[in-house]
């Protein structure tokens, strides 16, 4: 009976197994999906059947620590029977970021499988390992440690500090060789690492017991930003030899080495702000002790031709992250973007050396042209306050071109040397003081509308206006003292051409006649109008010398006009009595002038 | 009392002219102390010109030219502006405030002014303020005689003659007097000053907090439109204006 069930059992197992067995599985799987950088990870590979050929994946972001460990296991369980095959990698992330394990093929029965690729993520470095095989080599290992020291741990802001790292071995342990796995990036740090070649032991001690320990790096540390920062450990890979509890046939104990994986415990650096009282203007962020130099290539140019400014900031601090002062000059003087050279060497103490910005300035326009002092401010870590530089103010004199020209000539023959070097040039020259002046009180108004000015600049006018007054002053009385012949024979003539105006008007023509005739006796012999007749007329005329003929022809003319205020005359007699009246003036004028 | 009033006069003229010769020899000792390149003292000799309150554009010409030799950019550019207002016509005051303000550091293009206007300006500028009021007292007392000619001439010829010469004469005298109107209201209108610190920062409002329009340096000629509190208003002759501490430019 029972053997009876045990068969169909196994006739049934038979049956499900077969149906099973043409199922092929072939998987990957990893112990953990979530690492940090310094553990490990198994990855093992397994099929249901046996394969040929089987080929892993080439574990590009890992290191292979171990495998691959093959293990075939089959067994009857009730008669069923099942079959494994297990391919199994130790595996050692070389990167932190999602890892992907790519497929692995396996051929089965001359048919190709593949497993699903496996991401694993690799986080940052974990304190504690908890890696089985480590456990296990902890007590030997527990004699190393990796010690991260930071020289300060309140800098200031762009301060240079050091960490260092130190490995602590203790005296029953060695270690071969290390490796940096991971290489902190120093966020938020300006960083340089100082590696030390030769790796000198020392003795130190570590938690009270003696230990030797080895410096293994120095990185120096600009903090970029304040606040509290973290540094972020450094993970290595050591060989180390282990005791063991063989010994070799000479009785001395046999060492294993054992891979290890150590990584110094997280710091944090509390980065204080520089003071914000009395920080300059001119104040860019340098931190240190500076020297601030500026020189020139030639200080005299000439026109045209171009030279070199150098401005160079050397002493210890954060060179190479500071910006130089820009420098501004004149517009006649072109200036060009600089040149920046920095010769800065790095240790433990930070940076120092120089960094150098040199300007090429051309000279355009002649003259002087002075280059404001430049200032560069840092703060002193030392006395823990801010410091300006000031540089000497620079002057560039530019001469004007002739000299430019006169020796350029010196390649032509030697006709053209003899001709005077010293040729005066159109080029305008910086003018020498006056010598002569003319000093007034200040505050002293231009001559321009002084009263002086005023009273000089109207004088004319006044003087012209005056004598035009005096003239029709004297023409309105023409008996008045001091009348001169010459007036009054102007006036007779003037009453002459107002009896021609009066052609046509016989009574007011004879009137202006009369008159002008009367005018011109004035003028001409003194005779007063009291004293006219036709008597004294002659009797005058014929004394000054005038002729009897042009006398006679005279007083015809008066008693004419005399007649004229009783009896009428013809308009056509007129014309005639003027050009006669002329004809006689004219005469005895001549007559008595002679 | 009249002779009470000139005997007074006599004393003012000799007492001032007394003043003005140790100005004058003051004036002299700067000149030699500047021939021999010794600026710092040429310098102290002029301000003490100055302080014994005399003046002369040549007084502000030497004065800027030593500034100059020192590299004192601000004090030599407004020493020749001092001297320019005096006399804006003169060559050699032109000529050296060109080389000073080639130190300055900004460069500001004027604005273009109509051709006309720019033409009674340079004719204007072409002689002194005292040489045009010479020319128009000259040709005014020319003006006068040719007048006086013209009437005591019977001559028609010469009569013609002696009036041309009275209109033209009074035409020159007119005009002079016009130019040397224009040249003092060219020197007047306008309150110019001159920066002193090296660099100055000028806002939209007279408040340091407002927006910051641009910057200026040491020697650029402003000029000053209105005050409030502490703050100036200058204008550029580009035509851009701001606001800016009064304490930091010094007016001519």
């Amino acid at each position: 009976m029972r053997n009876i069930v045990t068969f169909t059992m196994v006739v049934i197992g038979f049956i499900v197994s077969h149906s099973a067995v043409s199922q092929v599985q072939f998987t990957a799987e990893a112990s953990r999906d979530n690492i940090g950088i310094n553990e490990r990870v198994k990855v093992s590979f397994t099929v249901n059947k046996p394969g040929d050929n089987f080929t892993p994946p080439d574990f590009e972001a890992f290191r292979k620590v171990g495998g691959p460990n093959q293990s075939v296991s089959q067994q009857f369980v009730n008669g069923k029977s099942s079959y494994e095959l297990s391919f199994t990698y130790f595996l050692e992330p070389q990167k932190k970021g999602t890892l992907r394990i790519d497929q692995a093929t396996i051929n089965i029965e001359g048919k190709i499988y593949k497993t699903t690729p496996v991401s694993i993520k690799v986080g940052d470095a974990v304190d504690k390992p908890n890696d089985k095989s480590a456990i296990k080599k902890r007590e030997a290992l527990n004699g190393i440690h990796l010690v991260a020291e930071v020289s300060k741990s309140r800098p200031y802001l762009n301060e240079p500090i050091y960490v260092v790292y130190k490995l602590y071995v203790s005296r029953n342990t060695n270690v071969r060789n290390w490796q940096a796995v991971d290489n902190p990036d120093f966020e938020n740090f300006w960083s340089r690492n100082i590696d030390n070649d030769q790796l000198s032991v020392k003795s130190g001690s570590f938690g009270g017991e003696p230990y030797r320990y080895v410096a293994l790096r120095k990185t120096v540390l600009y903090p970029q930003k304040t606040g509290e920062l973290k540094i972020k450990p450094l993970t290595l890979d050591l060989s180390v030899e282990v005791p063991t509890d063989r010994r070799d046939i000479f009785g001395r104990r046999l060492y294993e080495t054992v891979e290890h994986r150590i990584s110094a415990k997280t710091r944090t650096v509390n980065v204080k702000p520089l003071p914000k009282n009395g920080k300059p203007a001119s104040f860019t962020g340098a931190v240190g002790k500076f020297t601030l130099e500026t020189s020139t290539d030639r200080a005299d140019i000439e026109q045209g031709e171009s030279t070199e400014l150098e401005l160079k900031i050397s002493g210890r601090g954060n060179l190479q992250l500071i910006n130089l002062p820009d420098v501004s000059s004149p517009p006649g003087l072109e200036l060009y973007e600089p040149e920046r050279k920095e010769d800065i060497k790095v240790n433990a103490n930070g940076m120092r050396g120089s960094v150098t910005n040199t300007y090429t300035l051309v000279g355009q326009n002649a003259g002087k042209f002075p280059i404001s002092p430049i200032e560069f401010s840092y703060f002193d870590l030392r006395s823990g306050s801010y410091k300006t530089l000031s540089s000497d103010e620079i002057v560039i004199d530019v001469k004007g071109r002739s000299n430019a020209i006169a020796n350029n000539n010196d390649k032509t023959n030697e006709i053209d040397r003899r001709t005077p070097v010293n040729k005066i040039s159109g080029v305008s020259s910086f003018k020498f003081i006056k010598t002569d002046t003319n000093l007034r009180p200040l505050g002293s108004k231009h001559f321009f509308r002084s009263t002086t000015y005023w009273v000089l600049a109207l004088t004319p006018i006044g003087l012209a206006l005056g004598s035009l007054f005096f003239f029709i002053f004297r023409k309105n009385q023409p008996h008045g003292k001091d009348e001169t012949s010459r007036k009054v024979q102007k006036l007779a003539k003037k009453y002459l051409s107002e009896a021609k105006q009066n052609l046509d008007k016989p009574d007011k023509f004879y009137q202006s006649l009369e008159m002008a005739l009367y005018n011109f006796l004035k003028a001409k012999l003194d005779i007063s109008t009291s004293d006219i007749t036709k008597q004294s007329v002659a009797e005058k005329l014929t004394h000054a010398g005038v002729s009897v003929d042009n006398k006679d022809k005279f007083i015809e003319i008066l008693s004419k006009c005399e007649r004229a205020r009783y009896a009428s005359f013809k308009a056509s007699q007129l014309g005639d009595d003027y050009n006669h009246a002329a004809r006689v003036i004219t005469s005895i004028d001549k007559e008595i002038k002679s | 009392m009249k002779t009470n009033f000139f005997s007074t006069l006599m004393v003012i003229i000799i007492s001032v002219n007394a003043y003005s010769q140790a100005a004058d020899s003051l004036f002299v000792a700067g000149n030699n102390a500047y021939a021999q390149g010794n600026y710092k003292e040429s310098l102290r000799l002029y301000e003490k010109v100055l302080d014994k309150g005399y003046m002369s554009e040549a007084v502000y010409f030497n004065l800027a030219n030593s500034h100059y030799k020192l590299n004192n950019v601000a004090e030599s550019i407004y020493f020749y502006e001092k001297a320019k207002k005096l006399d804006p016509s003169d060559p050699a005051i032109k000529n050296n405030l060109t080389y000073a303000e080639q130190m300055r550091v900004d460069e500001i293009e004027a604005l273009p002014q109509p051709e006309v206007k720019e033409f009674t300006k340079e004719t204007a500028l072409a002689l002194s303020l005292t040489s045009w009021s010479w020319i128009a007292i000259i040709s005014g007392f020319l003006a006068f005689g040719s007048f006086i000619v013209y009437f005591l001439r019977s001559k028609t010829a010469q009569k013609r003659l002696f009036f041309t010469l009275f209109v033209t004469f009074s035409f020159t005298g007119l005009a002079s007097h016009l130019m040397a109107s224009t040249q003092e209201s060219i020197i007047q209108n306008s309150q110019y000053a001159i920066i002193f610190p090296e660099e100055i920062k000028v806002y939209a409002e007279p408040n340091p907090k407002s927006e910051r329009l641009f910057m200026l340096h040491e020697g650029t000629k402003v000029s000053v439109e209105s005050e409030f509190n502490e703050f100036s208003k200058i204008k550029l002759k580009d035509g851009s204006t701001g606001w800016t501490r009064s304490s930091y430019f010094k007016e001519l």
